[in-house]
């Protein structure tokens, strides 16, 4: 590829592939069951910091899972309605939503918290989920070159 | 959409393979040492209520997919036992349940629709299971000397149709050393406190793994109530209870050698008194959390004789044993006296909150916990005699 890029750091890779999208950061952990539409990706959960956002297509970033393992399915529901993040990046394993990005697709890179931190809302980010690369493409307030 | 993303949702069909990286992701996520052989499996997420359309979904997609358990595998219960559907339950509902079922006939595993798995075949010691379903995950560990982790609905899954499981936690022998010894100073208590010392067994020594000396009772039916309620309250998947539990002699020798707890009368009662409503007369009775076994329904037929009941009864067991204690007479006199008995579903994953009981009784420490937390009821905590009494 020939887009330049910031690559943040190296990451483990849970499930593999290739995506692209903008980052939705979430400090708190998620619950997929009970705590997102499982048919249009809205998160839900009350008093949760990124309620009212829909996860389509964004990289999504958040510390690990949380609640009922059920959560798996729902992220399963979410791929087939083509509503599903276009990736997962975990500062930690979690059983819950490594099972449901493997029966969904969907890239799971973990991270350490401090490559973490250098992502911020809205960064268009690249995760080659080949060999656990990151890559901000461009932050939140500038266009894709 | 665009036609790469396209491509990967019509290209989403999980199969034996899908499963197969789940146990591996599983397995390097754990940090296990390698896979182990497992040889019977219990898959949790059965009722509607709990998987909802999604689970439905994938579960439907997977059975369609052709691929088949490779061990005796049993389900938990349903939201509603299908065919006669005792609280009437919206027709959808129902729909989707039989979907859930049928997906799992389908794959080949016996659709018990019970909470017990260790009722109908009893897995060896030693033998390494994936059993879901927290209760009895504890059980087999702590009753049967047979090995789970606490797994999810989907890793048990993933489980049956592999054959396999991250070798870690309760699949190493040396994990199921005791880490604290309790030493509990009372005498014969029923099983309504032996579910209030589980749940504080459960909330104060979390995952640790407890060696409790002290305890008088032999009831299997209270210990059922003890493991479940331990379980409930925490991450505990195994508790070494002397003179009654598998592992005791091998468990003895590995106790650290002073008790560094000890649990009295008072402090039981207050953990029964903090999960029991005791203010007000109950409006209903529900027995069975765990399912009752047939030494229970037999218990409970004889304190009945010929009493009537003046308020609804619904006494939870599963199709199999309900079917025996039918063969051997206790459902007749059950019924004469105006319970109705239960069977493919659970006190907590099930439609039962439609019939609109606020104040039930119950000798289950762990159904108290969901009634009140999950369902805002206010369930009294009591032995079956005064359950069946109030």
């Amino acid at each position: 590829m020939m887009l330049s890029g910031i690559v943040i750091g190296r990451a483990k890779v849970v499930v593999g592939g290739l995506a692209e999208g903008k980052a939705l950061i979430s400090s708190q952990p998620i619950t997929f069951f009970g705590g997102v539409d499982p048919r249009t990706g809205e998160v839900i959960e009350d008093g949760h910091e990124i309620r009212g956002e829909r996860l389509s297509r964004k990289v999504l970033v958040f510390p690990h899972g949380k609640g009922s393992t059920v959560g798996s399915y729902v992220l399963y529901s979410l791929a087939k309605r083509g509503v599903a993040p276009a990736a997962i990046i975990n500062a930690r394993f979690d059983a819950i939503i490594a099972s449901g990005c493997i029966i969904s697709g969907i890239p799971l890179l973990i991270a350490p918290g401090r490559s973490l931190g250098r992502i911020r809302k809205g960064d268009r980010i690249r995760i080659d989920g080949r060999v656990g690369r990151i890559v901000v493409l461009g932050s939140g307030s500038r266009t894709r070159p | 959409m665009n036609e790469t993303e396209a491509l990967r949702v019509s290209a989403l069909k999980p199969s034996r393979e899908t499963m197969r990286e789940l146990i591996e992701a599983l397995r390097d996520g754990s940090g296990a040492r390698g896979l182990v052989a497992i040889r019977g499996a219990h898959i949790s997420g059965v009722s509607y209520y709990s998987i909802g359309a999604a689970g439905a979904e994938f579960l439907e997609d997977l059975a369609a997919s052709g691929v088949r358990v490779r061990m005796r595998t049993t389900v938990n219960p349903g939201c509603a036992d299908v065919h006669a559907n005792p609280y009437g339950i919206d027709g959808g509902t129902i729909r989707n349940q039989r979907r859930i079922v049928e997906s799992f006939r389908a794959i080949g595993a016996e659709t018990t629709l019970s909470c017990t798995p260790y009722e109908g075949h009893r897995p060896s010691p030693g033998e390494h299971i994936a059993w879901a379903e927290s209760s009895a995950v504890i059980y087999a560990n702590s009753m049967l000397g047979a090995r789970t982790n606490r797994e999810s609905g989907i890793s048990a899954l993933a489980a049956a149709v592999t054959g396999k499981g991250p070798n870690y936690g309760m699949h190493v022998r040396g994990n199921r050393a005791p880490d604290v010894r309790v030493e509990v100073e009372v005498g014969d208590i029923d099983e309504a406190m032996a579910g209030a010392l589980g749940y504080l067994l459960g909330t104060r020594f979390g995952s640790a793994i407890p060696f409790v000396s002290g305890v008088r009772f032999r009831e299997m039916y209270k210990m059922k109530g003890l493991l479940a309620a331990a379980s409930t309250a925490g991450p505990m998947p195994l508790i070494h209870v002397d003179g009654i539990t598998a592992e005791i002699e091998w468990a003895r020798r590995r106790a650290p050698e002073k008790a560094g707890h000890r649990i009295g009368m008072d402090e039981i009662e207050e953990t029964r008194e903090q999960l029991s409503c005791d203010s007000s007369e109950p409006d209903s009775i529900l027995l069975g959390c765990p399912h009752l076994s047939i030494e229970e329904m037999k218990l409970i037929t004889g304190m009945i004789g010929d009493g009537k009941f003046d308020k609804p009864v619904f006494i939870f067991t599963s199709r199999e044993i309900g079917g025996l204690a039918k063969e051997l007479g206790y459902v007749d006199v059950l019924e004469r006296a105006g319970a109705a008995i239960v069977v493919d579903s659970c006190i907590m994953w099930s439609g039962l909150r439609a019939l609109g009981l606020k104040r039930p009784a119950t000798n289950s420490a762990k159904a108290c916990f969901y009634l009140r937390n999950t369902m805002g009821l206010r369930p009294r905590l009591c032995n079956i005699c005064e359950c069946l009494r109030s």
